[in-house]
């Protein structure tokens, strides 16, 4: 069983959304449920299915287009694996442009959620744009993809506890990426410390043969300059 | 016992799969219609030795949808599918192929194992109900030698009970021959007609229910129950933008439509496709 699951099944209510000078927006269609969104007085709320759309999508896109390159989202799979299926959250600016934006699909675990494409004008509403996502769903679990160089695995731990699925994920286009689950809330259970150095190919493979051999571990800490990531060996 | 399809000789060659997570595997019926998916190609996607089979998907992806313009980025075969969803297909095992077509479908000399020649690519939407379908591929028209007629179909109509799906979401645009494939399973349901927030504002977007008898017609056994299909009150044309707008425009003041049944294909090769205007809800 994942460590993450033998822990509590009602997620926290999360904190409120983090950034007090910003809006927030979610593109999702009119019939999508968002436990949260009450919470949310002032919320912007698009409805893709909607002509009406088209101007505030083509903003969300230049945005991840301008932010991410190569690893933007298609504008056809965003509209196909975020705004028709699960939602697109962000934050806007005082004239209601969007300035961050949080990809998210649901899985098929109950109440568990992809995030992906996150991105920002500024990086210093990454952090409220993740408190968006995680208030409007109130995932009890959410995963994603993080590049062991560069991806938000601060932001993230300061949602909740995170369990490695991969270490070393080849079937996606960085390799160098760990999938993790997110709990918010959780913290992460007591195990035995191990560090490992992220630029150590040699190392990272025999971390996710560890993995794939069902030996959980938490990331306890975020990869440091130099690459060393702390983790906690948990029971599987 | 296995349903039977309009093409049973390539199916009997070639082997059902899937790409999943194995935290969901319980959620998926692995023996779709009597159509066993054996063990081995049950593909973890965060296995690292999965990595090969996502190479491949990959060439079957660039060789279907590359034309069309809307290719995939292997990162999405990942997380928007494999990850979060399913990955149902068929493949033949690299041995059986002919050398030619090996070269064209990128294998390397000493190449083993699965290679995909069709896939279905659903996602939840209101799991473990409601999907969301975004890729359908199939060789059949680009390497006609193989004798895959229908195989989009079958993959589909497969896909979505391995998936144990009961409705279905998906996009597509009114020009596209794909309207052909899923006109096969019923009524479509339009939720769009006209669509500024995707990449083909001439996209349309629908939702079938799904139901045993669409199923078995689709993948063509010959004892499928037959399908109600609304008579269609009239055509959209595929090269008609003001239609699809103002057909969008009444979705959007609540009217409800259907597309009936399959396109009609005229001399100029525009594709009219059938719709009825249903009771509102
Ligand atoms: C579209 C596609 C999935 C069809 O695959 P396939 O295995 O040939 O499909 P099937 O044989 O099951 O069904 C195709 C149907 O469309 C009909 N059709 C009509 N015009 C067609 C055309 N120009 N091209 C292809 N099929 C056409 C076929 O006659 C067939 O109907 P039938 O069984 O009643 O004869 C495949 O060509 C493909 O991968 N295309 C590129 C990607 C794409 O557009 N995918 C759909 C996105 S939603």
């Amino acid at each position: 069983m994942s460590p993450l699951a033998a822990q509590d099944e009602h997620p926290q209510p999360s904190r409120a959304v983090a950034d007090p000078g910003h809006r927030a927006y979610v593109i999702c269609t009119t019939g999508r449920t968002l436990p949260g969104s009450s919470n949310m007085p002032g919320l912007v709320r698009i409805d893709p299915w909607k002509t009406s759309s088209g101007a505030f999508v083509d903003a969300v896109n230049a945005l991840q287009q301008s932010r991410l390159g190569d690893l933007a989202v298609p504008v056809w799979a965003l509209y196909d694996c975020a705004e028709s299926t699960g939602a697109v959250v962000g934050l806007l600016d005082g004239a209601g442009k969007p300035v961050s934006m949080l990809a998210t699909t649901p899985t098929l675990e109950r109440g568990a959620w992809h995030f992906y494409a996150v991105c920002a004008h500024d990086p210093a509403v990454l952090a409220g744009t993740f408190s968006v996502a995680v208030e409007v769903l109130r995932p009890k679990v959410f995963s994603m993809v993080l590049p062991w160089e560069g991806g938000a695995f601060g932001a993230c731990l300061e949602i909740g506890a995170m369990e490695l699925v991969t270490a070393r994920t080849p079937c996606h286009t960085e390799p160098r990426s760990a999938t993790v689950r997110v709990r918010p809330g959780a913290a992460t259970p007591a195990g035995n410390r191990a560090t490992v150095n992220t630029r150590d190919a040699a190392a990272l493979q025999r971390l996710q043969e560890e993995i794939e051999q069902g030996i959980a571990y938490m990331v306890v800490e975020p990869p440091s300059p130099s690459g060393v990531v702390v983790l906690e060996r948990v029971k599987g | 016992m296995k349903t039977p399809t309009r093409n049973d000789e390539a199916i009997q060659l070639l082997e059902p799969f899937l790409a999943a997570d194995p935290r969901h595997l319980a959620a998926f019926d692995t023996s779709p219609m009597g159509h066993e998916i054996p063990l081995a190609n049950l593909i973890d996607p965060t296995r690292a030795a999965s990595s090969e089979f996502f190479d491949r998907l990959g060439v079957l992806d660039g060789l279907t949808f590359g034309p069309e313009g809307m290719p995939m980025p292997r990162w999405l075969f990942y997380e928007a599918s494999a990850f979060t969803g399913g990955i149902f297909g068929f493949a033949f095992r690299v041995e059986t192929l002919p050398a030619d077509l090996r070269v064209r479908l990128r294998l390397a000399d000493d190449a083993t194992g699965l290679v995909p020649v069709a896939m279905y690519i659903a996602i939840p939407a209101d799991p473990p109900r409601v999907w969301y379908g975004h890729n359908l591929a199939s060789l059949n028209r680009v390497l006609p030698e193989l004798k895959l007629a229908g195989l989009a179909s079958i993959t589909k109509a497969l896909g979505l009970r391995c998936f144990r799906c009961e409705e279905q979401i998906g996009a597509t645009q009114w020009d596209s021959t794909a309207l052909h494939v899923h006109t096969k399973f019923g009524p479509l349901g339009l939720l769009t007609a006209w669509t500024p927030a995707h990449a083909f504002t001439h996209s349309l977007t629908y939702r079938l229910p799904v139901a045993e008898a669409g199923l078995r017609s689709a993948m063509g056994d010959p004892d499928a129950p037959p399908i109600d299909r609304p008579e269609p009150e009239f055509e959209i044309a595929a090269d008609d933008h003001d239609a699809m707008r103002e057909l969008q425009r009444r979705i959007e003041a609540g009217e409800r439509f259907v597309i009936t049944g399959p396109p009609r294909v005229d001399v100029n090769r525009v594709q009219h496709t059938p719709v009825a205007v249903m009771p509102s809800a």
